[in-house]
């Protein structure tokens, strides 16, 4: 008899499994090569000293993803405060980046010099915008890329930030707009842009009393009882198909391998993988495309202190370059009742690595006492208060977006979407840098598609172009999971079209030009007369000290006029083309109502005046 | 957005250099030669005390009707400077940001 196989026991696999116990398809099973349920979400163990592999909030704005944890967990989720900072030259900055808070905390040079990176990139935006440092520069300034991002991101992928697509960025970082944010922090919400008043970050989310992984444990247990088994340390290694459907699951456990029959599966397996165990094997290309994808692995050291608070954060981004430490979880934080003891405390030190590398292949012991020694060095621990350390190695933490991923996603998908009964849900299994609620999101839909009719398109969950944490007002914060997907403008789009026909005057452009000219006229105002050894009665150019204050007819007037006069220059001719602008605008909106009243009052369109 | 409503969008005015030259200079030319014509009109003593002073840059400049002639082809070429460095200066720099 054939069944449902679900690959992989971690968020995805285990919400499939849930979803198809609610639609009433029980035969299924759950097929998780380790021993412990949670994928990257579980919560591992030592001397009672609970951690996870990396930290999993549970927050969400998916309303179907929030009502399964509340069915799973119940009053078992605890709802905790938030503080996570990022940690770089001894000093604390928020987290998300807060403008006014980083220059106050850079001190006044390096403010300076932030503040005239940040001018410089937004005259000259680096276009076209591939790479994840062309993206964070173009918005945030070179400076402020160098000291928040591109340390953190490389040793959080491991590969240079001019190798790492854009779209990342996009994805991955709240868009910061630091004239916005100077604008609101002088101004209060007054300064927010209408119709966009950010009213709170998240400052708060839910986490399960005993970490992410009693999550998954009691829904793996909660399955059983209505039927679906989970099997732990059974892998699936080869999948069976006749070209169209997978036929059958090749499991490898304790007992060696099986052959299970299958009616349709849902897999969390890593795409590399699950190409690579396609049977018959797919063609040489597709084998080889599967091969580039690339992964970023992970370790945690975790460190047990004598000391029952260390600092009030759930976790911190160490962007000193000096480490190679990428951040400390600080598990008390997140639950009390992850500490067995309540004198001490237990940090998680996340090291980013690749199967194989140093990191990877160091001794446990020496990773302890490396993670030991950063710590101390960063100031955050006393070494001599570190009573004992374990280490958690976890390969494939992460897909990594690198410039070749989406085309390389494009040749697999082109493979395995004909296959009727295979969908591919999580992290891994779409090679997506998912969080755990839009991993589980997919998995729902898939369970939908299978057993409810459903027609989900699982490549459609989190594809908005930027990840919002924020809550804005008028915005219900359990808003639709089916996130939106950008829409292209029809073309008979008038409105858009007239608004959009009209070609802007570059601000910058003409600031430039204009005070290019006005420099030049007054260093020639003054210098034609000093050249030519005119005496200049006083009362003429002289006067011109009214309006620039220490003028003078002389060499210095005369620079210093050149530069007052480019400063007034570029003031104008900016105001000038936002003022052209504006006007434009203005004319094409107006242009847009004659053509709107002229489309109502034509009886061919059949609308009634 | 389609491509061509993404070409529109990203649509910048770029500035003809000749065309700016030439309005310019006509400006230019007009202003200096209106505002010398006029003080001759009026006529009266000391006529252009004031403007004559345009003489330190303008060599060979009065205020006279030779003189406007003269003023006008100065205003010409002046402008036609200003407008041309202007629609220089502005395409140089819309292109490099665009880049």
């Amino acid at each position: 008899m054939s069944e449902v196989v679900i690959i992989g026991g971690g968020p995805a696999g285990l919400t499939a499994a849930w979803e198809l116990a609610r639609l009433g398809d029980t035969d299924a099973c759950v097929y998780e090569k380790d021993d412990i349920v949670g994928g990257i979400a579980r919560t591992d163990q030592y001397k009672g000293y609970r951690f996870d592999i990396g930290g999993h909030r549970f927050f969400t704005k998916v309303p179907v993803v929030e009502q399964i944890w509340h069915e799973i967990l119940g009053d078992e989720l605890l709802t905790r405060p938030r503080l996570s900072r990022i940690f770089y030259d001894g000093i604390f900055f928020d987290y998300p980046l807060k403008p006014v808070n980083a220059l106050r905390g850079l001190g006044l040079i390096e403010a300076a010099r932030v503040g005239f990176s940040f001018l410089r990139a937004q005259a000259f935006p680096i276009r076209p915008e591939r790479t994840f440092d062309q993206w964070v520069t173009n918005r945030f300034g070179r400076r402020l890329f160098e000291i928040f991002f591109e340390t953190y991101t490389e040793k959080v992928w491991g590969i240079p930030c001019d190798q790492i697509g854009a779209d990342w960025a996009a994805q991955r970082i709240k868009n910061l707009d630091l004239v916005q944010a100077v604008k609101t922090a002088l101004l209060g919400q007054r300064g927010a842009r209408k119709g966009e008043v950010i009213t709170t970050l998240i400052e708060e989310f839910e986490y399960p009393r005993l970490g992410p992984g009693q999550m998954w444990e009691s829904c793996r247990d909660q399955l059983a009882d209505k039927g679906i088994p989970t099997r732990m340390q059974h892998e699936v290694v080869r999948l069976e198909h006749d070209g169209a459907r997978i036929t059958a699951a090749v499991i490898a456990g304790p007992d060696g391998e099986e052959r299970v029959p299958a009616r349709a599966v849902i897999s969390s397996m890593p795409l590399r993988q699950l190409v690579h165990a396609m049977d018959p094997p797919a063609p040489t290309a597709v084998r080889e495309a599967a091969s580039r994808l690339k992964y970023r692995d992970f370790l945690t050291v975790v460190l047990i202190v004598k000391d029952p608070e260390l600092f009030p954060d759930n976790w911190i981004y160490i962007h000193s370059p000096e480490v190679k430490l990428g951040r400390i979880q600080n598990f008390k934080n997140w639950s009390p009742e992850m500490v067995p003891d309540p004198g001490t405390s237990a940090l998680g030190l996340e090291y980013f690595v690749n199967v194989g590398d140093e990191l990877w292949t160091m001794d446990d012991a020496e990773l302890v006492r490396l993670g030991t020694r950063e710590c101390s060095q960063l100031g955050l621990v006393d070494a001599d208060a570190v009573v004992d350390g374990c280490v958690v190695r976890m390969p494939k933490a992460y897909p990594v977006y690198d410039q070749e991923y989406q085309e390389v996603l494009a040749t697999l998908r082109d493979w395995l979407d004909p296959f009727q009964n295979l969908q591919l849900v999580g992290r891994n299994g779409q090679h997506r840098y998912n969080n755990q609620d839009h991993s589980m999101l997919t998995a729902v839909y898939a369970a939908r598609n299978l057993s409810a009719g459903g027609a989900y398109d699982l490549w459609s969950v989190n594809v908005e172009a930027e990840y919002h944490e924020e809550v804005r007002e008028g915005e219900a914060a359990g808003a639709t999971g089916d996130r939106s997907i950008p829409q292209r403008v029809e073309a008979d789009d008038l409105s858009v079209l007239v608004r959009q026909a009209y070609a802007r005057y570059d601000v910058v452009a003409l600031g430039a030009a204009v005070a290019t000219v006005c420099s030049l006229a007054l260093l020639l105002l003054t210098a034609v007369p000093l050249v030519r050894g005119i005496v200049v009665p006083g009362m003429i150019l002289a006067s011109l000290d009214h309006y620039i204050p220490g003028y003078t007819v002389s060499w210095p007037g005369a620079m210093l006029g050149a530069g007052v006069g480019f400063a007034f220059g570029f003031g104008f001719g900016s105001l000038l083309a936002m003022t052209i602008n504006r006007f434009v605008l203005w004319h094409g909106e107006s242009l847009l109502r004659r053509l709107e009243l002229g489309r109502t009052l034509d009886p061919t369109q059949g609308a009634a005046p | 957005m389609t491509d061509e409503t993404d070409l529109i969008h990203a649509a910048i005015a770029r500035l003809r250099a000749g065309v700016m030259a030439i309005v310019f200079g006509g400006v230019g030319a007009c202003a200096i030669f209106l505002a010398t014509a006029v003080l001759l009109v009026q006529g009266g003593e000391n006529v252009g005390a004031n403007l004559g002073r345009l003489a330190w840059y303008l060599p060979g400049y009065t205020v006279s009707w030779p003189g406007a002639l003269l003023g006008g082809v100065y205003g010409l070429l002046l402008g036609a400077s200003v407008g041309w460095v202007t629609a220089f200066v502005y395409n140089r720099v819309a292109l490099a940001r665009e880049r």
